[in-house]
């Protein structure tokens, strides 16, 4: 599942909770992403899933679902 | 075909590439640029503000580093013809320092940008003196709006 394999990157990088992770919650208030740590979720999504994330990709992301479905839909489209 | 410029040595050229002024500037010569990377030296005079009893401080070396990064800055915008921005060192993801240069060494810093996003920019960063590579980072720096 690519959500599973998003959680365990995200844990890692972010070292939170793999319990605090919801597909319902909130991406940034989660993670407690502030503007420096954006660049590192972009670079462990690439290295990860060969896909490149745009700044206007986050225009429409709240919640760890959006998320995943946002990677899926990159990857689909590669 | 043209000549490369480099290596630039001329400190007045160099101090329009950067923001910092002496005795704060730490980059005596561009070896090498291109879009993503850059190449800048610096030789550890007894008279840098960083040095204590002949060894350039840890402090030296990061504001060393952090200077390569500013001047791929700047020496991009310079070619393109605009004034560089002022930058600012974001975060320090991760450093290593192995030893100390003393006085006397030459500094060569190569510097590699990994990812840009949302004007930060993430930096893979090696330092040597010769052959030794004395330190190693990841540097966010940001770019100031």
């Amino acid at each position: 599942m690519i959500s599973e394999k998003i959680n365990e990157i995200l844990v890692d990088e972010f070292e939170v909770d793999v319990d605090l992770i919801q597909p319902n919650l909130n991406l940034k208030d989660t993670l407690n992403l502030d503007s420096l740590d954006y660049v590192d979720l972009v670079v462990i999504i690439e290295s990860n899933f060969g896909v490149k994330l745009v700044e206007a990709d986050f225009t429409n992301i709240q919640t760890f679902q959006d998320f995943y479905d946002l990677i899926k839909r990159k990857t689909s489209e590669n | 075909m043209t000549a490369s410029p480099f290596p630039i040595v001329d400190k007045l050229f160099l101090q329009e590439l950067l923001p910092h002024r002496a005795p704060m500037v730490m980059i005596d010569c561009l070896y090498d640029f291109n879009e993503k990377t850059v190449a800048a030296g610096l030789t550890v005079r007894e008279d840098n503000i960083f040095v204590e009893d002949d060894i350039l401080l840890e402090a030296g070396i990061i504001e060393h580093m952090a200077q390569s990064i500013a001047l791929h800055t700047g020496y991009s915008f310079y070619i393109q013809q605009k004034t560089p921005p002022i930058g600012y060192l974001g975060t320090i993801k991760s450093i290593s320092i192995n030893s100390f240069p003393r006085v006397g060494d030459k500094l060569l810093t190569k510097a590699t940008i990994l990812q840009e996003f949302m004007g930060v920019t993430l930096v893979s960063i090696e330092t040597f003196a010769g052959d030794e590579q004395i330190a190693q980072a990841e540097i966010k720096s940001v770019i100031a709006s």
